[in-house]
């Protein structure tokens, strides 16, 4: 049995933390609970009250869970995990998943990533297999061509593998299901990337060296950084992962223990461990719900701790990226993909044997989602509220013939406010403030800039929240209404938007601003200067899309990759010339 | 019957494709069991509760 198993699952310094945080996040939505029934009770409660205090405490209480694993990930430093500096013993190979990509683009990375490894002196160790679920024939054939670029342009020939399936059963994690049953006896270790992922031959060594170091650790994952952003959404993001996620991960990986996430890529897997744990199910039914498990990683992981197997993400490993969304349509169309495989999650809720943390992981998920539903329909309500509301009571004490106007208890209100926008901003103030402090702010331009960086990602976040909730809020309407979103092959490039464009993608969003403000004006005038933070946006939501699309030209959001850029990124920089170069050949004699 | 491959030499292109695919080395990947069986619904909710399944094999 793995090592993890015998010492019975979390230990007791992370069920600690995980009962202390879960304490103190309910804690915290009891008290926004509290403060808007105060509030509702300045004219008389009612039912209406009930239902959006209860709505608060919800959103109050995952608000918080969130911020409090921001403060938990700055209390600490990442430990020093178990790690040897003897010959690599594993032999390894790293999984490239492809589905109808540019091989132009995947392929110079796998370039990169080889000259990576073999700088290092342990590339023997390692082999190199694309895994093709191209369905489309075009596509395909550049696929073949591409390898053969290549082989040649590596000398990989008998350590680069590619192999095109015939059929996509089980998407991605079919994908690799099929390579472990035919090829998976052949390695001890397997790296599993995206097409966008990127890694120094150095972190995938030292992830080598932490799996043999630890006999029971069945997946390691790393935190990956975006790299190569170009619009302003995608600069924004790129910096906001930077700066703010190690330390939201530290928080994580504080209260994970050995229950720790896999995000389906960047991650390395003991073989043995993936193969006789995760193979995973059809669902039964249709999608949805049922079918192929859409987001396998997580489930992945829930089974490789069900089987004893420790799943750890070490927050400290760098040399591990990947590419994001270049503007906010892309992101939600991404968004949609993984709200469909998160709700679908709670068919696995009851799932035998799971421990009770991989569980909860998964009502995360289901809550990450919710939550900005739960925000909407509190809105609604809001608005709604006058209607349901009992007249006001003027002489509430009988026989006394003097009025008794309700005093005003819009400083509860005012307070439930500023606590959530607290939640909200405080984490990531704390954390350039760690960043200035600890001199971590120089790799992100100084101080200085850091802090204008912070200023415009929390501005931008304000107005581009109100958007993202009813993208999410449609995403989510669309999975209960058993609309299946498919597997639709990932967009890249340089995103750019037209006002046009936004105009198409977003419209629904600007008539549901209007209508919220024309049901406000008509329902309850008074709220309407509470609301205008959420439907400004949500009436500006095109422009606010095309702008953040544009590229980016600002100096603030530098990254310390932008600061001085991996080895890795230099190389596919300079293989990526090459491949150009001889594609334009190619058209000169062509022509 | 006469050998023709060396008169109508193979497209080299499609043999070093053929030759890329991944070593021949099975393993087994047996599915997992994930859903409660139909119809013991209550055995379902019961089952979050009970303590992990300890796995029998070693490292």
């Amino acid at each position: 049995m793995p090592a993890a198993a015998t010492s019975g699952g979390a230990d007791s310094k992370v069920r600690a933390i995980r009962i202390l945080l879960f304490a103190a996040s309910v804690l915290i939505g009891c008290g926004g609970f509290v403060l808007f029934l105060r509030y509702g009770a300045a004219d008389g409660l009612d039912w209406m009250d009930f239902v959006r205090a209860a709505l608060i405490l919800l959103s109050t209480f995952w608000l918080a869970w969130g911020a409090l694993q921001a403060f938990a990930g700055l209390t600490t430093k990442p430990p020093l995990p178990p790690r040897h500096d003897g010959p690599l013993i594993s032999r390894c190979v790293v999984l490239v998943p492809v589905y109808n990509e540019d091989p132009a683009a995947t392929f110079t990375r796998i370039a990169a990533m080889d000259a990576s490894l073999r700088r290092t002196g342990f590339g023997d160790s390692f082999d190199i297999a694309i895994l093709s679920d191209t369905r489309d024939a075009a596509v395909a054939d550049a696929e073949k061509r591409g390898f053969l670029r290549l082989l040649t342009m590596t000398g990989g020939d008998g350590r680069i593998f590619y192999r095109r399936r015939e059929t996509n059963r089980g998407r991605k994690a079919g994908n690799i299901e099929d390579f472990i049953t035919r090829s998976g006896a052949a390695y001890d270790l397997a790296i599993i990337l995206d097409a966008d992922s990127l890694m120094e031959g150095d972190t995938m060594i030292e992830m080598v060296r932490r799996m043999e170091a630890d006999p029971a650790l069945g997946l390691l994952q790393t935190l990956p950084q975006i790299v190569n952003a170009a619009s302003r959404f995608g600069r924004i993001q790129q910096f906001a992962a930077a700066f703010y996620s190690p330390v939201f991960c530290r928080g994580l990986a504080m209260m994970q223990g050995r229950t720790g996430p896999f995000w389906g890529h960047n991650a390395i897997v003991r073989v043995r461990a993936f193969a006789e744990s995760c193979g995973l199910p059809e669902l039964s039914g249709k999608p949805p719900f049922g079918g192929h498990i859409l987001s396998h990683d997580y489930v992945e992981a829930a089974l490789l701790a069900r089987a004893g197997w420790s799943v750890r993400v070490d927050d400290d490993l760098s040399g591990s990226y990947e590419e994001g969304p270049e503007n906010m349509v892309l992101h939600a169309k991404r968004d949609r993909r993984w709200c469909q495989g998160n709700l679908q999650h709670s068919r696995l809720l009851t799932a035998p044997g799971l421990l009770p943390w991989s569980r909860f992981v998964f009502v995360q998920g289901i809550l990450a989602y919710l939550s900005p539903v739960i925000w909407l329909v509190f809105l609604l309500c809001s608005i709604a509220a006058p209607v349901f509301a009992p007249p006001v009571d003027y002489f509430p004490i009988e026989g006394w013939r003097w009025p008794v106007i309700p005093v005003s208890q819009a400083s509860q209100a005012i307070a439930l406010a500023v606590c959530i926008v607290g939640l909200l901003f405080l984490p990531k103030i704390l954390i350039l403030m760690d960043a200035s402090l600890r001199g971590r702010a120089a790799d992100f331009g100084g101080a200085a800039r850091a802090a204008g960086s912070v200023v415009t990602e929390l501005v931008f976040s304000a107005l581009s929240a109100p958007v993202f909730l009813m993208f999410n809020t449609r995403s989510v309407l669309q999975v209960l209404a058993g609309r299946d979103g498919g597997w639709p092959a990932q967009s890249r490039g340089d995103g750019v938007m037209s006002l046009a464009e936004a105009w198409m993608a977003s419209h629904w969003i600007v008539i549901s601003g209007a209508l919220g403000i024309g049901l406000s004006l008509l329902l309850s005038p008074s709220l309407l200067p509470w609301l205008v933070p959420v439907l400004m946006p949500m009436l500006l939501s095109p422009g606010i899309i095309a702008w953040s699309s544009a590229p980016a030209r600002s100096a603030l959001f530098q990254t310390p990759a932008q600061s001085a850029l991996p080895a890795v990124l230099i190389l596919e920089q300079q293989f990526r010339k090459v491949w150009q170069a001889e594609d334009k050949a190619a058209r000169i004699t062509a022509a | 019957m006469n050998d023709l491959s060396t008169v109508f030499p193979s497209d080299p292109e499609a043999a070093a494709i053929d030759n890329a695919a991944p070593p021949e080395a099975p393993m087994a990947m047996p599915t997992q069991t994930l859903e409660a069986r139909k119809g013991r619904f209550v055995d379902g909710l019961v089952a979050a509760l009970r303590p992990a399944r300890q796995p029998s094999r070693g490292v």
